[in-house]
């Protein structure tokens, strides 16, 4: 049941959110204490276990916000593989918008570890930590970073 | 403003009094020229105040705002430029002076060689490249009529075009990356011209195949012609951060559309028919014939090894139909039970393939075969600490997260060092 109904069914619209890990570990937690005690386990049991992979000897439990992530992941490498339909134009212009508010000589999505507070972009600033917390990156054949113009220029965000 | 030449005066020594005291910025006269819009709110003044802070530090003092590293030269194109000029000026002539013109009823733009008329100073559009051919912006004011420069800029970067390679050889480090490991170890063995006849005139053989040994994988390609004739050895890597045979077969193929893809502009007629053998059925089959488009949705670029596939039916988009080789399942190995001479021709090159591409990853035990050049096609790739992640991502991305704490919980929980756990986990002992 767990596998079949519920990671399916609050799996289904999490590609599309933003919420910070707190917030859906917030939305998860008392649900998840009763699930775990109906699937054989003590209720006091690690986290570090439970959602540990069954490689490991782990339980293979989720977290909301993995499951988000990967989902935005997902979401991401698909449309942005397929250049010729309307969402994948639409991510383009996002990143590409992104990398210019970034005002940055690297891809946003390369450096992940640059805290970079001011970007606008909810999703990508969403999909962004995420790559952070799996240490991930993307690594896009065209990255969109303004180039310089001429020969000394400086990025202005990079001037210490 | 992303760079400092979005804010420094055309003739890059100075940063602009506009920029600076933040007055009104005409909308063409901000580094957005190309269809990006600024829509914000209006900083305040304690923004205002970073942001002179910030232009301070690149200027000599805060009254001149001159600039402590002048720029040097255009490194782009006038279509390229962020931001539009009004004068410009050609640095080998630099008695004719510029300015762009007001726009003509046709909607194009001249020039005029005298400045003594007024300029569209918000002129919009990509500048004309053949108008502005050779001309780099200029710093220039008004007297009584008359338009002064003070400085004299320096010319463009000339962008050099290299030679065009007339073989295969020289071709190659030319060649993006990705492309230039398809052909780590190229080995030509009649000489070059001789090939470029013979895979013009006869009917031609390819053999490919790859071979995996956890976290390696590389592979090998023969061409011969149909009467055994051996031409070409090549052999390279198959990256990823879990390579396996299905990934090295279909670097193999790839390698071989490259070959015939490239070699075609070296040649004046077109390329003899030519077969393809290769022993793994699945990628056969999936790279014998591009899928139709409505197959081709956005989910079905998750496949495993999506970026290899993808990139061979590109290159096979790109073949003239009578050049692109008939690729042919062949059962591998067969050299275990008959011996190698009296096999026929396509088992023979396989198992040369096949030697091949071990030889490779013998030569060659130290590359890090783990991170993936990303191939044109895809456009992306998603890399973790353990490689690039080109099949399976959802078991990889999920374990990214919960396996350092888990490993951790172990060490905590039996009172393991960490090199005891990585070993028990190396061996599949685990309590």
């Amino acid at each position: 049941m767990y596998q079949a109904i519920y990671h399916l069914s609050v799996g289904f619209p999490l590609p599309m959110c933003y919420f910070t890990f707190k917030e859906l570990d917030q939305a998860q937690k008392k649900a998840h204490r009763v699930m775990v005690a109906k699937c054989g386990y003590n209720r006091n049991s690690s986290l570090a276990m439970l959602f540990g992979p069954t490689q490991l000897g782990g339980a293979s439990f989720f977290y909301l916000y993995d499951l988000q992530g990967f989902g935005q992941i997902s979401y991401f490498l698909k449309h942005w593989r397929s250049p010729k339909a309307s969402p994948d134009k639409m991510l383009q212009i996002t990143v590409s918008w992104l990398q210019f508010c970034a005002g940055i000589s690297t891809s946003v999505f390369t450096d992940t570890d640059l805290p970079l507070v001011y970007l606008e972009s909810n999703y990508l600033t969403s999909l962004r930590q995420c790559l952070k917390d799996i240490r991930g990156s993307f690594h896009l054949l065209d990255d969109m970073m303004p180039p310089h113009q001429w020969a000394n220029d400086v990025y202005l965000m990079e001037i210490q | 403003m992303v760079t400092l030449a979005d804010v420094a005066n055309a003739a890059g020594t100075q940063v602009e009094d506009k920029f600076y005291f933040a007055k009104r910025i005409e909308r063409d006269e901000i580094g957005c020229r190309n269809g990006q819009q600024m829509n914000q709110f209006k900083p305040n003044k304690k923004a205002w105040k970073v942001w002179r802070r910030l232009l301070n530090k690149l200027c000599v003092t805060r009254y001149q705002r001159r600039l402590l590293r002048p720029m040097g030269r255009w490194l782009v194109a006038p279509a390229q430029m962020r931001r539009s000029w009004p004068f410009w000026i050609n640095p080998t002539h630099p008695e004719v002076l510029f300015a762009q013109a007001a726009q003509h009823e046709d909607g194009a733009f001249t020039a005029h060689p005298k400045l003594m008329f007024s300029y569209d100073a918000v002129a919009s559009g990509a500048p004309d490249p053949a108008v502005f051919a050779g001309r780099v912006p200029v710093q220039a004011r008004e007297r009584k009529g008359t338009f002064f420069t003070t400085w004299s800029p320096l010319a463009m970067a000339p962008i050099v075009a290299p030679q065009p390679p007339t073989t295969f050889l020289e071709l190659l480090p030319t060649l993006d990356q990705w492309e230039r490991d398809l052909f780590d170890t190229c080995q030509f063995l009649v000489p070059y011209h001789e090939v470029l006849h013979i895979v013009c005139t006869e009917p031609i053989m390819f053999a490919s195949d790859g071979g995996a040994a956890s976290p390696k994988a590389s592979f090998g390609w023969v061409l011969s012609t149909n009467q055994g004739q051996s031409l070409l050895h090549v052999s390279g890597h198959a990256y990823g951060a879990h390579s396996n045979s299905y990934r090295a077969e279909g670097y193999g193929i790839l390698s071989v559309m490259r070959f015939i893809f490239q070699v075609q502009s070296f040649v004046t007629g077109t390329l003899s028919e030519s077969r393809l053998c290769c022993d793994n059925k699945s990628m056969v089959a999936s790279s014998h014939e591009v899928p139709a488009e409505w197959k081709r949705t956005p989910n079905s670029t998750q496949a495993s090894d999506y970026d290899v596939l993808a990139e061979i039916w590109a290159t096979r988009d790109l073949l003239p139909v009578t050049a692109c080789p008939a690729v042919l399942h062949i059962k591998g190995h067969q050299d275990k039970k008959t011996a190698y001479d009296q096999l026929p021709l396509p088992a023979q090159l396989n198992v040369d393939a096949d030697k091949l591409a071990g030889d490779y990853m013998t030569a060659h035990p130290d590359k890090d075969y783990t991170v993936v050049p990303v191939l044109p096609t895809s456009g992306v790739q998603l890399h973790l600490p353990a490689g690039t992640i080109t099949y399976n991502m959802k078991k990889e991305v999920s374990m990214a997260r919960t396996t350092g704490p888990m490993k951790q919980y172990m060490i905590k929980k039996h009172g393991w060092e960490e090199e005891s756990l990585e070993a028990r986990l190396g061996r599949g002992n685990l309590p």
